[in-house]
C-alpha cells in the first residue's frame, strides 16, 4: 500500500524529461532562428541582402536622409544615420528572423527574415 | 456488484462535476502574465477519477470534462482541449502503476500529463492553425513542469484522504 510521502525520485524521471524536451525543442528553434537575409524598405524601394556576404551600403530614404547599413558576420547594424536621434543606430546588431531596425525619419525599415519571400506584411497576414 | 456500478456511475458524475468546478474557479483566478497558458487544475479530478473509480472511471471523467469545454467555449477549445486531455490521460494511466509500486508518486504522473497535454495542444494547433506555434514549445513546456508538481503535490495530499470516503 502507498504510504503517504509528498515525493519520491521516481518524480524526477518524468520532470527530467520535460526539461530535456524543452531544451531539445529551444535549441532546434534557434539554430533555425537565425534570419538568413535582411529586407530593405525604403520609399525608393526594396531589396533583400544575404546575411552571408559581409557589405556596408548607404541607404538613402526620404528627404535626403540616408543610413548606412553594415553586414557582418550574419548580423546587421546601422552604423551611421543623417538623423537627430540614431534610434536606429542604437538598436545595434540583430540577427534573429522577425527582428527589425527602424529609421522612421528616413523611412528606412530593415528587416532579418529566414528567406526572400519572407516579408512582414506576408507574416503579418 | 449492482450496487457497486452505481456508486461508479455517481463518482464519474460527482468527479466529472468537480472538474467543472475547478476549471471555474481556475478561470477566476488572477490571469497569468503568460498568454495560452492554464494551471490544469481540472487534471486534479481526472487523475483522481482514475485511482479512486477505475481507469475507466477516469477516461469518463476526462471525456466529460472536454465536452464541457465544447458547451462553455467553442469548438476550437474543444478540439485542443480533446487532444491535449487525450495524451495526458493516456500518460496518467501508463505511469499509475508505477504509482502502485511506489516507484512515483503524483507529481511525476502530473507533470508527465501535463507536458503530454501541452505537445497534444501543440499538435492540435498545428493542425488547426499553423507549425509557428512550436516556437512557443519550450516555455509552454517548462510551465507543464511548474504545473504538473502543483497538481501533483494536490493529488499526493487528496488521495490518500479521498481513498478513506470513496
Amino acid at each position: 500500500m502507498a504510504d503517504k510521502r509528498l515525493f519520491r525520485l521516481g518524480d524526477l524521471i518524468p520532470a527530467v524529461g520535460a526539461l530535456v524536451l524543452a531544451g531539445i525543442l529551444l535549441t532546434a528553434m534557434l539554430s533555425h532562428g537565425e534570419g538568413a537575409y535582411v529586407l530593405v524598405q525604403t520609399p525608393n524601394g526594396e531589396w533583400s541582402w544575404p546575411l552571408s556576404e559581409d557589405t556596408e551600403r548607404v541607404v538613402v530614404g526620404q528627404d535626403g536622409l540616408s543610413v548606412t547599413v553594415e553586414v557582418l558576420g550574419g548580423e546587421v547594424r546601422v552604423t551611421r544615420a543623417d538623423c537627430p536621434d540614431q534610434v536606429c543606430v542604437h538598436t545595434g546588431a540583430i540577427d534573429e528572423s522577425g527582428r527589425a531596425i527602424a529609421c522612421l525619419p528616413a523611412g528606412v525599415v530593415l528587416t532579418v527574415v529566414s528567406d526572400r519571400q519572407d516579408a512582414p506584411d506576408a507574416v503579418a497576414r | 456488484m449492482q450496487y457497486h456500478r452505481t456508486k461508479q456511475i455517481a463518482l464519474v458524475g460527482l468527479f466529472a462535476a468537480l472538474a467543472v468546478v475547478l476549471s471555474a474557479v481556475e478561470s477566476a483566478l488572477p490571469p497569468l502574465p503568460l498568454p495560452a497558458v492554464r494551471l490544469g487544475l481540472a487534471n486534479v479530478a481526472v487523475t483522481a477519477g482514475a485511482v479512486l473509480i477505475s481507469p475507466l472511471g477516469g477516461v469518463f471523467v476526462a471525456v466529460l470534462k472536454v465536452l464541457f469545454v465544447l458547451l462553455s467555449r467553442g469548438v476550437t477549445a474543444a478540439w485542443m482541449s480533446a487532444c491535449g486531455t487525450a495524451l495526458a490521460v493516456g500518460m496518467t494511466l501508463a505511469l499509475l502503476p508505477l504509482v502502485r509500486r511506489d516507484k512515483m508518486t503524483y507529481i511525476g504522473v502530473s507533470v508527465a500529463s501535463a507536458t503530454a497535454h501541452t505537445l497534444g495542444q501543440l499538435a492540435a494547433a498545428t493542425l488547426w492553425l499553423t507549425a509557428a506555434v512550436w516556437s512557443y514549445a519550450p516555455l509552454l513546456i517548462l510551465f507543464s513542469l511548474l504545473s504538473g508538481c502543483v497538481t501533483g503535490l494536490v493529488l499526493n495530499v487528496c488521495i490518500p484522504r479521498l481513498k478513506a470516503v470513496c
